[in-house]
């Protein structure tokens, strides 16, 4: 089953590093130019099971939104929530992440980042879990060769079946649609519609997949609230 | 293609059990010896000929003196244990060389592949994370260890005492290792500018741990210098763990208070620059 994913009152800013001219206080210490607020008062409810898809241009926090669930970053106030859990408590495993710089190892195979993987999660059959995804995602030409060998659409293909490996409950994908092709949309697509875990999606390319999501959340909806 | 059964695989995780967490251990320490060691041809290069080709070139320089002077000694080495005050020395500092040199390059290097989200979400502590980063050089210290006792031969007192001193060693000075690579990391990250100076600061700390010459032959600038370093400490036990009447008594203490400085400074550099470290890596 999904989790829900709840944003309540979250406040996120960032620190700007300004040009420091001088050696020596450059040395000694990095000046700040103050802090870059992303979200003021974020307050969000996604569902338990629902599949949603953040839009918005670059630099409006969509990719900020879903390493904030990820529990990679944490935010200043308010509380981000998977299930009944808060971050950063929350049980890694819940959740998978998919990023745009798609977090694989370069010199390992296709197969050897999804085994890792395995071990990490604690896939109870590592190699029936390889195979079904291997299969499910069209892998199988590739997947013993190494990722610095691949196309940027089986690296998203590779990096999406590596992100959904351990079945977990609460799935980021960050622009999956960016190098995939249409065999690639249609294996995306399916499996936003079949499975049962809360999917969110960032993407500049909305139309691709809105038909199988069920909502759409510009970000500016977000920052307003 | 298939139409999925995806939902029908979904599981809920029970709590892990030690096998389980056994096998993700496993699971980081194979990826990071594929990484480092993809061929058996590179693996023993890297954990066994370059160890030995490292250590004889100081042995050789060493042997050739003792055979010129053989009743000579300098500071606490002679013609008979030169070679074990070497190969415990080469072990310290290949020790220090894994949390500083290694442990931090690990960290950037997945920081700059950007892979280190991946581990900073794995569900694995942090540190066990961390830890793996290095665990190439934790076998190659294992193996210069058994090199070095080899070349040692039986010790002066039971063997597991001798063994068992040499592990507390490296158990005492892992949170100093752990330390030094996570701060050489965070400058790294954060003041890039200062790497050099934090590298020429760690080249006094090598010099003064004495790896390969006594600590009565540094200049005498650096001598006081030596009682305050606990990788110097930490050689003069393990050498001495293999001598008649050798207490460590005097060594392991410091060794030990030490750590705890050392890593407490760790701590609180830590926590201070946390935010500033995830912020810079991840956003």
């Amino acid at each position: 089953m999904g989790n829900s994913v709840t944003f309540a009152s979250v406040g996120l800013s960032f620190l700007r590093v300004a040009q420091e001219r001088n050696i020596y206080k450059r040395l000694l210490k990095r000046r700040y130019s103050g802090r870059t607020t992303l979200f003021e008062n974020l307050n969000l409810h996604i569902a338990s099971g629902e599949s949603v898809a953040l839009v918005g241009p670059n630099g409006s926090g969509k990719t900020t939104i879903l390493k904030l669930v990820a529990g990679i970053l944490a935010p200043q106030r308010g509380q981000v929530c998977v299930g009944d859990e808060a971050q950063p408590t929350v049980q890694r495993e819940k959740v998978g992440l998919m990023m745009a710089t798609q977090l694989l190892y370069e010199s390992l195979t296709g197969y050897q980042n999804l085994e890792y993987t395995g071990h990490l999660y604690r896939c109870a059959d590592i190699s029936g879990a390889i195979n079904a995804a291997i299969e499910y995602w069209g892998l199988k030409d590739y997947i013993d060769a190494p990722v610095k060998t691949y196309s940027a659409g089986m690296r998203a293909r590779l990096a999406i079946a590596r992100a959904t490996l351990h079945k977990p409950s609460v799935i980021l994908l960050d622009e999956p649609t960016v190098f995939l092709d249409s065999d690639g949309l249609e294996r995306l697509k399916n499996f936003i519609q079949s499975t049962r875990s809360t999917v969110i999606v960032t993407t500049h390319q909305t139309e691709l997949i809105a038909s199988e999501l069920d909502r759409v959340i510009p970000m500016e909806s977000l920052r307003a609230a | 293609m298939q139409n999925s059964n995806v939902s029908e695989l979904l599981v809920v995780s029970p709590a892990p059990t030690f096998r389980e967490d056994a096998k993700r251990a496993y699971g980081l320490f194979k990826k990071e010896f594929i990484l480092q060691g993809s061929t058996s041809f590179t693996l023993i290069n890297r954990l066994l000929v370059g160890p030995l080709i490292s250590l004889a070139t100081t042995g050789i320089l060493y042997a050739s003196f003792f055979r010129i002077h053989p009743s000579s000694t300098l500071g606490e080495m002679s013609g008979d244990n030169y070679l074990i005050f070497v190969a415990f020395g080469f072990l310290m500092h290949t020790y220090m060389n894994a949390g500083y040199y290694c442990f931090s390059s690990k960290i950037l290097q997945e920081a700059g592949a950007g892979t280190l989200q991946l581990l900073w979400i794995a569900p694995y502590h942090r540190l066990v994370s961390l830890f793996s980063l290095a665990s190439m050089e934790g076998v190659k210290c294992l193996v210069i260890l058994f090199i070095a006792m080899f070349l040692a031969g039986m010790p002066h007192r039971p063997f597991l005492d001798a063994v068992g001193l040499q592990f507390l060693c490296f158990i005492l000075f892992l949170p100093i290792c752990l330390t030094i690579g996570i701060v050489r990391s965070m400058v790294m990250l954060l003041h890039s500018d200062l790497g050099d100076f934090m590298d020429h600061a760690y080249l006094v700390f090598v010099l003064t741990a004495c790896p390969y010459i006594p600590g009565s032959l540094l200049p005498k600038i650096f001598r006081p210098l030596v009682k305050f370093n606990p990788a110097y400490h930490m050689a003069y036990v393990m050498r001495g763990a293999w001598k008649p009447n050798f207490s460590s008594d005097s060594h392991v203490l410091p060794l030990a208070l030490l750590t705890i400085l050392l890593m407490t400074v760790g701590i609180l550099i830590w926590t201070k620059l946390r935010r500033a470290i995830v912020e810079r890596c991840f956003i």
